[in-house]
């Protein structure tokens, strides 16, 4: 039943939800810091274009990103300079779509896990000496521990199921694009309900084993820490 | 350390504005209290000095070097200001266990050990802030500034949650601190009574303002009123005043 042409969907859905994970976990913590702990005149409206992916119609966002990477427009045709080709229906340009899509969840658990953390310790750190930069690595981010991995999950669930944006940018190339929610769905079409049933349950499972994780690990961090001023 | 500092502080609190005035000075190893009625800048007083409020318009120097200058928009970040503070509320760092709060900016482990054995913490070192009371809390934190050995203290209510005896000893020890290591403190307390406030200027704040003239104090310790302090209190040590402490909790309980 499962060949590995058969598993490949799966593989592509693993490695585009690790990758945009990864990419995510850095290029968001800077915006998701800012929008934590700043308060700023313009804050609402980058509240809103940072989680807009969120609310839109995949097609939508689909549709505008094809449109970003084109090569017929500046943007498109800026990355098209530096990678040599096109990057619609290829698999960097499917990450760069799953970036897009998958980063206001990122960005909102972290951003809730920055404006947890009390001004009086980020203070207390400056005061015993403590530069920014050293408060951010030695107290910051072991606080934010547990809303990094709760964040990394929630991206890495949400990426593997992405259909619309991915149908759109990433076309449906086999041991390409070609991811697990988009498997499932020709699998139906082609009334092949066991293969479908096996990716589904694949994906399901997936996602069930990362959230169990990431409450696991932050209800034994809440149990260590006691914490009456609970940050998690 | 001898500071300088001038400055005009607006605030809104809620929807009433604030504002606060001052200028003081304070000579190097001076023990001064900010005393007078909630909010009437004691903390805001104490947050300026930290760096911890950037004051509209102003002027702070320390030994001649500038740590705020409004006119010159310059501003020493708090980090770089050899300070150590302890917070109203503690702000101790709840992932990390008493004994890494305490060496959190101090790599000497024997001195870290010192503080826990004077300050009544031996048996907490591997608790968490969240696992302890709130007179605990204080204690830690204290400790944590006194770790840090820098030539600027600034207290803000350090002895509020401590029951009298165990207050009357921390003042004792930090009397005796102040007297063998000389930094300058800057306390806020509402406590009126003690060694330390026998033996520190007292600045009233009054509405942003300060309100009575500044009495300078006598800067160099008076070992004659400690000793006769000393012996009022029928105190040998630490352990000493520890052990009372803890026999008084215990008929209490």
């Amino acid at each position: 039943m499962f060949t590995l042409e058969n598993i490949t969907p799966f593989l592509t859905s693993l490695k585009l939800g690790g990758i945009t994970t990864v990419i995510l976990l850095v290029v968001t913590m800077p915006p998701a810091w800012v929008l934590g702990r700043k308060n700023f005149l313009l804050k609402p409206l980058a509240e809103t274009l940072l989680t807009l992916p969120m609310i839109l119609p995949p097609t939508v966002l689909g549709f505008y990103i094809v449109l970003f990477l084109s090569p017929q427009y500046a943007s498109g045709a800026f990355f098209q300079k530096i990678a040599g080709s096109s990057l619609l229906f290829t698999f960097p340009g499917l990450v760069i779509a799953s970036c897009i899509a998958s980063a206001p969840f990122m960005i909102l658990a972290l951003k809730d896990g920055f404006s947890q953390i009390d001004t009086s310790l980020i203070e207390a750190s400056y005061t015993l000496g403590k530069s920014p930069m050293q408060t951010m690595k030695q107290l910051v981010m072991p606080l934010m521990r547990p809303y990094i991995f709760t964040a990394s999950m929630t991206t890495f669930a949400h990426t593997m199921g992405l259909f619309g944006v991915v149908l759109m940018v990433g076309g449906n190339i086999p041991g390409v694009t070609r991811v697990a929610s988009i498997a499932v769905y020709e699998k139906v079409e082609e009334l092949d309900y066991l293969t479908a049933h096996g990716y589904s349950v694949m994906l399901m499972g997936i996602s069930v084993l990362l959230m169990l994780s990431a409450n696991i690990w932050k209800q034994r961090l809440a149990e260590r820490r006691h914490d009456d001023k609970s940050i998690l | 350390m001898m500071i300088r500092a001038s400055f005009n502080y607006r605030i809104k609190r809620g929807r009433t504005p604030f504002s606060l005035n001052a200028s003081i000075e304070i000579a190097n190893g001076e023990l001064v209290i900010l005393s007078g009625p909630s909010g009437s800048g004691k903390t805001t007083l104490l947050r300026t000095l930290a760096g911890l409020v950037k004051p509209g318009r102003g002027q702070i120097t320390v030994n001649g070097a500038t740590w705020q200058n409004s006119a010159k928009r310059s501003f020493l970040h708090t980090s770089r200001r050899d300070i150590a503070m302890v917070f109203q509320d503690y702000a101790l760092f709840p992932d990390r266990t008493v004994i890494d709060n305490i060496l959190f900016s101090c790599e000497n482990k024997a001195l870290g050990t010192e503080l826990v054995q004077h300050l009544d913490l031996v048996e907490l070192t591997d608790r968490f802030p969240g696992e302890i009371s709130g007179g605990q809390k204080q204690r830690v934190a204290l400790a944590r500034a006194l770790a840090r050995q820098s030539s600027l203290l600034l207290l803000d209510e350090p002895f509020s949650s401590q029951d009298p005896l165990r207050a009357d000893y921390m003042q004792w020890y930090l009397y005796r601190y102040w007297k063998e290591h000389e930094p300058t403190i800057v306390m806020v307390t509402h406590s009126t009574s003690g060694i330390l406030y026998e033996m520190a200027r007292v600045i009233s704040l009054e509405e942003g303002r300060i309100a009575a003239p500044d009495i300078p104090s006598a800067i160099v310790p008076d070992v004659r009123t400690f000793e006769n302090w000393e012996l009022e209190t029928e105190v040998d040590s630490d352990a000493d005043f520890i052990a009372r402490i803890n026999d008084f909790d215990e008929e209490g309980s």
